[in-house]
């Protein structure tokens, strides 16, 4: 990939191809990417509203030294064991963010950046560790860094789908309480909603979220999937249901594009092209949203000083 | 002999992160300090190319502008009701560090820099990369990278240090005291950029967080001042380089992660301490 | 109508380590309106919370009917303090008011066509109608303090705990809240609000608890709203905003 080129003829050729799927490992990166994309906007989307944006950005750090000690204990790259290993270490950093400020002098933000930066450093050490050792099956383990979606096998996106869906479908049916919870936890509580289940269930989404994000968007990039959808969202309407939609289409559009692109260039990271592609829709949605956006606003400044309104 | 190279750097960069630490973990920027130790990545990776080499100078201007950039940025951003402080942070720096990224992936031919370097640091490498004066080498070009932005902190923190004290204490009251809060603001941003640069070559764009904000939390819940909490911040920076180069070579691991690691395990190690004391503070307080 | 709507017992609360409210114990009649009245920091919106089960209890007891909190969540509505909500929350007013009938649904269940009409309802007595389809951001302090009315309402509760209504909001509002106190009170209904203004407790109340840290007072307007009662409630210092004159207002009517 030492000469990228942008409009060179093998790219052009390359998206029809993969838009006719001819490749069905590729159609199946696409389904995995606009799941994934849908998801991650939709269970971000209250980590942002209850004004805990980063949240996700610490919880995809944490992974890293789960999927390493997994692979050491296990010396096997499979989904499942993966998954229980991120799992694992993303709920111990979640523990830990949500220790430290209750029990000690550190704030929040601290703790935070404590947290990613401390279970990074950790991952990265088992990373090296591994690369020095003689077993098999290793190679691929950095590529949950940056993402490389080009690079997943069918096997893992079916878990990744399965996964992606009953996500989706959790947020649907459970909507209104969470939307409650957020909005007002103090009055949630007086009606008798148990408001711990229900933070625990959220919390437990977004790192499962989080952890089947890992091989498409990577641990380093992972936040802006999970906190872009529904900031450049929130530009577009004053309802949190029609947010969530948009959120989910923005992810999910954002999803196909990069995997588009994966595609196109398999040796580069899918990770940073899908944060490029949500940079561009926030940056469209700051501007031209027709609820909240630049030019919006603009004009209404501009029409409520005219004398014709008053 | 690299050896000592090694760790000369390691702790210098260590100390200079620890004393800008200190300031964003009391003036509660932690999380602007990781996003502009990310953003910094496309200011060198911006310097490479405009230059078409390697060049400190460029570097560190690149850097700066990067890092500046993001503080405004975000400030920008925060304006709009809708956008909350966290949000505006996470939207400019996962921006930011995927064009880096990216640029890196598809000028790999022209940019000597890979994704290996940008999350673990070149420390290992650093005794190879020598500054030479005629005949005679002087030693790595990161130490004395290292060395210079070590002594720019010293020399701007120690110079305004009641300055940096009253801002991290009361921003508000530096404000109705007629002091220009925003100058001093992006000064503290323009340390941690000039810092991150620094650091960058030695252990890469992200374990600077680390470096950042764990050694300077520790130092957190021990001390008592703004200068003592300094002193510890530096202690706690030597210590994790030291404990942690002994890993590395325990375990065969990469330099940079187990410092890291180790900054951590001393800050679980002060808590634990401070949790198994605790019980009897309280009873002393009571008789 | 024999079973007290709320009664606590010794009831102790702290704030982190600062101990608030200590030796507390009252009971209130069915169908009245409940002023709690006591300077700033006294612990009148901590005491809120610990009868709601929001804050933890030190010691005491708390029962409601006759029976504990928890078991009858359903007869009890809260109305919290205005500002301790997020007012740029993406939702609508409709949506703020159909929340109050989460505690009649199931979890999976989503607001009927009976629920709306219920919320409609109580947009009307409270005069909110119209805003049905507005953002929360755009309406006023008064206009948010009725929405938070109306979402009570909707709980068809028996016992109502409001932790300020009256604070900050305009004239209108207030007589929305009065207009409302005087439905629920015909419905034999029981309110309790943490209240400021000691100048309209007379007109809007009918029964008076006075803490400060602890109980000073429990009893009807017209026997326990003294002026040696209200000295010691304030520590001797007669409270901001309060005009001799109203006062003498309110001792005259009794």
């Amino acid at each position: 990939m030492a000469d990228f080129e942008w409009v060179s003829p093998s790219a052009w050729m390359l998206t029809k191809a993969f838009w006719r799927f001819e490749d069905a490992n590729a159609l199946w990166v696409l389904i995995g990417s606009v799941l994934l994309g849908m998801s991650a906007s939709v269970v971000g989307s209250f980590a942002v509203l209850k004004r805990n944006a980063l949240i996700g950005d610490a919880l995809a750090h944490s992974a890293l030294p789960g999927v390493m000690m997994a692979f050491i204990l296990f010396e096997t790259q499979s989904p499942l064991v993966v998954l229980f290993g991120a799992m694992s270490s993303s709920l111990l950093g979640l523990f830990l963010m949500d220790w430290l400020p209750k029990n000690t002098k550190i704030k929040p933000d601290a703790a935070l950046a404590i947290t990613l930066s401390f279970f990074f450093a950790l991952g990265l050490m088992a990373l090296s560790y591994i690369q020095g050792l003689n077993v098999e099956g290793k190679s691929g383990l950095d590529k949950i860094l940056f993402g490389q979606a080009a690079a997943m096998l069918p096997e893992d996106l079916m878990v990744l789908s399965a996964v992606a869906m009953g996500v989706l479908l959790l947020i649907t049916l459970l909507f209104q309480k969470w939307r409650l919870i957020t909005f007002n936890r103090q009055y949630a509580r007086s009606i008798g909603i148990w408001v711990k289940a229900y933070d625990v269930l959220l919390a437990l989404l977004m790192v499962l979220v989080v952890v089947i994000g890992l091989q498409i968007v990577g641990v380093v990039l992972m936040a802006a999937v999970l906190l872009v959808p529904v900031s450049a969202a929130r530009f577009w309407h004053p309802q949190l249901a029609v947010i969530l939609w948009v959120a989910a289409i923005i992810g999910g559009l954002s999803g196909l594009i990069s995997a588009n692109i994966s595609y196109i260039a398999p040796a580069t990271p899918t990770g940073p092209w899908m944060v490029l592609v949500l940079a561009g829709f926030f940056i469209f949605s700051f501007i031209f949203a027709p609820y909240q956006g630049w030019l919006v606003r603009r004009i209404r400044q501009a029409s409520q000083r005219s004398p014709l309104h008053e | 002999m690299n050896d000592i190279w090694i760790l000369a750097t390691a702790s210098l960069v260590a100390s200079s992160c620890a004393l800008v630490g200190v300031l964003l973990v009391l003036r509660r920027l932690s999380l602007l300090g990781d996003a502009i130790s990310h953003s910094v990545l496309l200011g060198i990776v911006l310097a490479y190319l405009v230059m078409g080499e390697r060049s400190e100078m460029a570097m560190m201007v690149g850097a700066v502008l990067m890092g500046l950039l993001t503080a405004g940025l975000t400030q920008l951003l925060q304006k709009n009701p809708h956008i909350q402080s966290d949000v505006s942070i996470g939207v400019v720096f996962t921006s930011f560090f995927a064009l880096g990224v990216v640029l890196i992936a598809i000028y790999a031919g022209q940019i000597d820099l890979d994704q290996e370097c940008v999350l673990y640091g070149e420390i290992a490498f650093v005794p190879f990369d020598t500054v030479v004066w005629g005949e005679q080498s002087l030693g790595p070009r990161a130490f004395w990278l290292a060395l210079a932005v070590f002594l720019i902190n010293v020399v701007v923190i120690g110079v305004a240090f009641e300055r940096f004290k009253l801002m991290a204490f009361h921003p508000l009251l530096a404000l109705s005291l007629g002091l220009s809060v925003p100058f001093w603001h992006a000064m503290l941003m323009t340390l941690v950029s000039l810092t991150t640069v620094a650091s960058f070559d030695a252990v890469g764009a992200i374990l600077v967080v680390a470096l950042l904000v764990i050694p300077a939390s520790s130092a957190y819940l021990v001390a008592t001042s703004l200068k003592a909490m300094m002193g510890w911040a530096l202690v706690y920076a030597q210590l994790s380089v030291l404990l942690g180069y002994g890993l590395a070579v325990w375990l065969d691991s990469a330099i940079a992660a187990s410092i890291g690691v180790m900054a951590g395990g001393l800050l679980l190690l002060t808590l634990a301490i401070q949790q198994l004391l605790k019980p009897k503070a309280s009873q002393l307080n009571l008789s | 109508m024999s079973v007290s709507p709320l009664r606590v017992e010794n009831l102790a609360m702290r704030y982190h380590t600062q101990p608030v409210l200590e030796g507390v114990s009252f009971d209130i009649p069915a169908g009245s309106s409940v002023a709690i009245l006591g300077p700033n920091g006294a612990g009148k919106s901590t005491l809120l919370k610990g009868i709601m089960g929001l804050a933890p209890l030190m010691q005491g007891k708390v029962s409601v009917f006759g029976g504990a909190l928890t078991d009858q969540r359903l007869k009890v509505a809260y109305v919290p303090q205005r500002d301790e909500s997020d007012w740029d929350f993406p939702i609508q007013v409709m949506d703020v008011v159909l929340m109050g009938r989460h505690g009649h649904l199931k979890f999976w269940q989503r607001p009927s066509s009976v629920d709306r009409a219920l919320a409609k309802q109580a947009l009307q007595k409270l005069d909110m109608l119209p805003y049905q389809n507005r953002q929360i951001s755009q309406l006023s302090g008064g206009q948010q303090q009725r929405v938070f009315l109306a979402r009570a309402l909707v709980q068809q509760a028996d016992l109502y705990l409001m932790d300020e209504p009256f604070a900050g909001v305009d004239m209108m509002t207030e007589k929305a809240i009065v207009g409302l106190f005087e439905i629920l009170k015909q419905q034999q209904k029981t309110i309790v609000c943490v209240h400021h203004d000691l100048n309209t407790v007379a007109e809007y109340f009918d029964w008076v608890i006075l803490i400060n840290h602890g109980l000073i007072a429990s009893g009807p307007v017209e026997t326990t709203l003294t002026p040696e009662i209200i000295a010691k409630t304030y520590g001797g210092r007669i409270p901001l905003g309060l005009k001799l004159g109203t006062q003498r207002k309110g001792n005259g009517r009794f």
